[in-house]
Order: structure tokens, then C-alpha cells, then sequence
């Protein structure tokens, strides 16, 4: 008979064997499962780049003009007028020659203006004559009008019925403004009008709106019973012109200015001729009709 | 080299531990693919919230504190915008609404899994909903899931010895059982687990030896000390005695097995009592009973071992 000492040891060694085969195999087993689960994570995780800027919105030339590194900065606030000068301003032969590059900003908001011009970055712009003095770009950047569009009234524009501008008739009305302060028409105006006739802000009712577009939208759709805006040819169609009351007959255009911190007058004629050939391009009447500033040989007006 | 301890499963068997590797394998890649999703749809929001964070300065979101109103042409535009950027690089997000503006169902692509963001600066809060694949999506099967179980099969599909190792295991904690080993070669008494030995006067050893055989031939026969003592149990110590003499213990004539029976058992109980001193409990099958309390004299006590069998038992040298 085998002594229990013996089979005790022979238990011992046969269990550590055993061990370790069993071991292995789950082993072997966990590796797998490990490599499946890390190896499908590294498959499935993708790292992205940072996402570039999407507000500012400009348009630059399609080539390098020359070996110059100046900018030439244009600043307006509409995208077919943009398309328009970047055409013209590219392939114009004093651009060409004083400048290496073309950049036309597109603003879309009354900060952008005010940043724009008041920071002397627009070398030309097309913007309204009170955002210019309003901290004095005009002399610290010479800033220099060279063509103006027509002035033009604000009105009160209501779809029923002709407003009055008394104070009994406004109380309780619902009225649309702009919410941009630069706005004469759509702001400045109707509300000095208000302040004159003592109402306040507790008294009619005044919801604000970004654009003139949507004034227009608001007014159609009897959100608002007036809005305070210009009057354009082709709001005919949508408004009656009886319905519309004056309230101030002459706003300023939009104007065309350069800043001229020398006397570049090559430049000045050139821009004059480029912004004439835009206003009679452009799509909208009121921009068809533009003012010059005398001072080129040429004059096109 | 040869494995002849490798025995192969049946194929049925094997296809079935194949189909569990596999289910394993792909559940872990299936968690991989999960947290792999959505670790990408992390970095998709974050890139996204940072984006609109910066642009959120430059863009007509309104101003509570001004009250000025959320530009809707341009704040739809820029969700245009961004949302065009983000299919081109193939990002799973979409960016939804802004202050409530929302963007043209179709810059979405389809993704519906809405998370809102709110971004809060020095003036006003602003919130958006961005839209992204569910990270549920993403799963499918994994070809690496399979290549593994493939890998890993052969070694699951031969037979493991787990029955034969938790039998053993149950024997191995399982204390060893002590059994009576009766010597007559070297005329002791031991209990086969650990080394106690004791070694017995040929008579009581003889005694013992008959005694056992007697009771468990005779299960049920009462052995009363006030008595003689049975003939067969008597001729049986004779033939122990007479063994004894064979293997050359003793020249001496065989002792009178009648005389002083109660020093012979005392004996055999004061040996017992060592050989099982750690087994307690085992050892009642081996002790001849004592009388008890005042009935010591009683005629009804007896001597014999009314439990035992020959599995409990081993002579060596009979």
C-alpha cells in the first residue's frame, strides 16, 4: 500500500500542474476579451480639430494682386453689394498697383460697424453719416464721404389704417422698433418722436426687432399694429401709402467714405468710379441713385 | 511531442464553446465600441460648445440685459454655417437651435439624440440644443471578436479535467477518517491518520483482538462481566494467542482469558484512550463500554462492541 505521506505529496504536484493549465487557458481568455473590448474602443473614438471661426464673414480676392503685403479693407453691411465690390475692387489696375490683397468685410450687426469704423480698420465703407461723427472718425481716420445716396423719411407704416402721431392715438399701441441704436429710421427717430409726445416705454407697448425685413414680416403677420421704418419703392406692394405717417423728412443716405490719410487721389477717382458702377448694378432702387463728390477729372454724375 | 493526456470535446461541444467566445468576445467589443462612441461624441460637444462659445461674442444672440432680440436671419444663418463645417469633417453632432432658433431640419442629417447646452456669460445665458448619433448606434459585429474566439477556441476545445480536480479537492478537505489498525506482527494498536502507536500486553492484545472478531460476528450478543466469558470469544483469543506464538512473541502457555477481565478491558481502554486520543468520536466504536454510575454491577452492562464491522477494522499479521 502507498503511504499517505506519498499521496499527499503526488496530490500536491498533480493539483499545481492542473493549476496552471487551467489558469492558461483563462488567461489566454481574458487577453482576448481585453484585446476585443480596447482594440474596438481605439477603432471607434475619433479625435476632431478645433472648428474654425464662423461668424466673420468676408471676401477676398482669388490671387495675390502683387508682392505688397497691404490690405485694402472694405467694410458694408450687404452680401450682394459684397460680392460686387470684391469683383470690381480685384481687378481694378490702382488697387493692383498700391495694394497686395483685398479684404471685403460683410457687418451684420451695429457692433460690427461701430468697430469696424470707429477702429480705422475699413480703408472704404458704406455706411451712415452718424455712425462716422459719432466719435469723430472722420478726423481721426479721414474718413471722407465720396458719394452719397439719397435721403430719405422715416415713417410710422400701419396696415389698416393712417397713424397719427398724437399721443392718444399711440397709447396702448403695439409698436415695432429696430433694436439697433445706429438706426435713424427704425430707433433714433420714432423714439424722440415718443419722448416728445410723453410716452414711455410703460405706455405703448414696444417689441424690437433686428432687421427692417422683419419689421415688415411682423407688421403683415398683426404682431405689431405699427412700425417705424423707411419707405422703399417696393413696399408699395405689400403696404398701402396712405397708411403711412412722416415723421421726420429727411434722414441722411448711406454714403460711401475712404479714408484718405493721404492725398491719394488716384485712389479717390478709382473708388468713386467702382461705387458708381455697383449703385447702378445693384437690384434695389434706392441704391440706383448716387450723389458723387466733386474732385475727379471724370465726373461721372 | 504527443499530449496523451488531450482529450478533444465532441463537435457539438466545440461549436458551442466557439459561440460563447464569441458572444464573450463581442459583448467586450461591443463596450469598447460603445465607450469608443462615446468618447468621440464627447469631443464632438466639446468642440462644438467651444466654438460657439467664442462665436457667441460676434453673433446677434440678443442681450438680455439690453433687451435686445435674437437676430433670427443671422443666428439661422450661422447654424447653417457650422452645421455645414461640421458634416464636411464628419462629425457626429449637429447643432439644433440657438436661444431658440432653430435650424433647418435638414442641416440636422437625421441625428435626434438632443443634449442641451447652456453657456453662461457675464450678461445673460445662452442656450443651445445640439443633436448627436446615439452612441447605440455605432455597435456591430466585430470582426476582431471573431478572429479571437478563433484564436481561442482550440484551447477550449479539448477537455478540461475540472470534474476530477474538484473531486480531489473534496477529498483533500475532507479530514482523513481514522480506522482501527490491529498489529499483531508488532502487537500494537494504531489509528492509520498520524503516528501513534501503542504497544499491548499479549493478553489484552489477544483479548482485543478476539473480541472484535466476536461482536462483529456475533452483533447483539451481550458480553456481562458477571459472567464467563463466552466460548467461541474464548477460542477465538486462543487462536490470537496461538498467532502470537507463531511469529515468535511468546513461548509462554496462553493465559486464562476468564481471569481478571476487568484489568484486561482496563487495559485495552487505557490503550484505546491513546491511540484515539485526538479522535473522540471515533473511537466509541472501538471502546468496549464501561458500566456506568451505581449499575457497575449491574447485570445488565456489557462489554461488547455493539457498532463495529470489519470496515472499521484492520489486522495486519493474521
Amino acid at each position: 500500500m502507498k503511504s499517505p505521506h506519498k499521496s499527499l505529496i503526488h496530490l500536491v504536484v498533480f493539483l499545481t500542474r492542473f493549476r496552471i493549465i487551467a489558469t492558461g487557458r483563462w488567461l489566454l481568455f481574458t487577453l482576448a476579451a481585453l484585446i476585443s473590448g480596447v482594440a474596438s474602443y481605439f477603432f471607434h473614438v475619433v479625435e476632431f480639430e478645433s472648428l474654425p471661426p464662423k461668424t466673420g464673414q468676408h471676401l477676398t480676392c482669388a490671387t495675390a494682386l502683387s508682392g505688397n503685403s497691404d490690405v485694402f479693407s472694405v467694410y458694408v453691411t450687404d452680401g450682394t453689394m459684397a460680392q460686387m465690390a470684391i469683383d470690381r475692387l480685384c481687378d481694378n489696375k490702382i488697387i493692383k498697383r498700391q495694394y497686395g490683397e483685398v479684404k471685403v468685410i460683410i457687418g451684420q450687426s451695429d457692433y460690427d460697424t461701430f468697430r469696424y469704423i470707429n477702429h480705422g480698420v475699413a480703408d472704404l465703407a458704406m455706411v451712415k453719416s452718424n455712425v462716422v461723427s459719432a466719435f469723430g472718425a472722420d478726423q481721426i481716420y479721414g474718413l471722407t464721404s465720396i458719394a452719397s445716396h439719397p435721403n430719405y423719411s422715416a415713417y410710422f407704416i400701419a396696415l389698416r389704417e393712417k397713424p397719427k402721431l398724437e399721443k392718444e392715438y399711440l397709447l396702448g399701441k403695439r409698436i415695432g422698433l429696430l433694436d439697433y441704436p445706429s438706426s435713424r429710421s427704425g430707433h433714433i427717430i420714432p423714439k424722440t418722436i415718443l419722448q416728445d409726445l410723453g410716452l414711455t416705454d410703460a405706455t405703448v407697448d414696444i417689441t424690437y426687432y433686428s432687421t427692417h425685413k422683419e419689421l415688415r414680416r411682423k407688421l403683415l403677420a398683426g404682431d405689431v399694429d405699427i412700425i417705424s421704418s423707411y419707405w422703399a419703392e417696393e413696399d408699395s406692394e405689400s403696404f398701402s401709402e396712405n397708411y403711412i405717417a412722416p415723421l421726420m423728412d429727411s434722414v441722411s443716405g448711406m454714403q460711401w467714405y475712404l479714408k484718405m490719410q493721404t492725398r491719394n487721389t488716384d485712389l479717390y477717382c478709382a473708388m468713386q468710379s467702382i461705387v458708381h458702377e455697383i449703385a447702378m448694378s445693384h437690384p434695389r432702387p434706392y441704391y440706383k441713385t448716387i450723389i458723387l463728390e466733386p474732385g475727379c477729372a471724370d465726373d461721372l454724375s | 511531442m504527443t499530449f496523451p493526456n488531450v482529450h478533444m470535446k465532441s463537435k457539438p461541444a466545440i461549436f458551442l464553446n466557439g459561440v460563447l467566445l464569441f458572444v464573450s468576445f463581442q459583448l467586450l467589443a461591443c463596450i469598447g465600441q460603445f465607450l469608443g462612441a462615446q468618447a468621440t461624441i464627447h469631443s464632438a460637444i466639446d468642440k462644438v460648445e467651444r466654438r460657439i462659445s467664442l462665436d457667441s461674442a460676434f453673433l446677434d444672440v440678443g442681450n438680455e440685459t439690453l433687451s435686445t432680440p435674437v437676430n433670427q436671419y443671422a443666428v439661422v444663418r450661422y447654424l447653417y454655417e457650422i452645421n455645414d463645417e461640421l458634416r464636411q469633417r464628419g462629425l457626429p453632432i449637429r447643432v439644433s437651435d440657438v436661444q431658440g432658433v432653430k435650424a433647418k431640419p435638414e442641416t440636422l442629417d437625421g441625428l435626434t439624440h438632443l443634449r442641451p447646452v447652456a453657456l453662461q456669460n457675464a450678461e445673460q445665458t445662452i442656450t443651445l440644443n445640439l443633436v448627436t448619433r446615439s452612441p447605440f448606434f455605432t455597435l456591430e459585429l466585430s470582426v476582431l471578436a471573431f478572429i479571437a474566439s478563433l484564436v481561442v477556441l482550440p484551447v477550449f476545445a479539448v477537455h478540461s479535467r475540472k470534474p476530477t480536480r474538484s473531486h480531489t479537492v473534496l477529498e483533500e478537505i475532507l479530514p482523513p477518517k481514522p480506522k482501527l489498525i490491529i498489529n499483531l506482527e508488532d502487537k500494537t494498536l494504531s489509528n492509520g491518520v498520524n503516528d501513534t502507536v501503542v504497544v499491548l500486553q499479549n493478553k489484552p492484545l489477544c483479548f482485543y483482538s478476539a473480541l472484535v472478531r466476536f461482536c462483529i460476528e456475533n452483533p447483539g450478543e451481550p458480553l456481562q462481566p458477571h459472567k464467563d466469558v463466552p466460548h467461541e470469544l474464548v477460542n477465538l483469543a486462543n487462536k490470537s494467542f496461538s498467532r502470537l506464538i507463531e511469529l515468535g512473541h511468546t513461548k509462554r502457555k496462553r493465559p486464562d482469558f476468564n481471569a481478571n477481565l476487568d484489568k484486561t478491558l482496563s487495559e485495552i481502554r487505557a490503550s484505546l484512550d491513546e491511540v484515539f486520543s485526538e479522535f473522540i468520536t471515533e473511537k466509541e466504536c472501538y471502546y468496549p463500554p464501561r458500566a456506568q454510575g451505581e449499575g457497575s454491577r449491574s447485570k445488565q452492562h456489557s462489554y461488547a462492541l455493539t457498532n463495529i464491522t470489519y470496515d472499521d477494522i484492520e489486522f495486519i499479521g493474521n
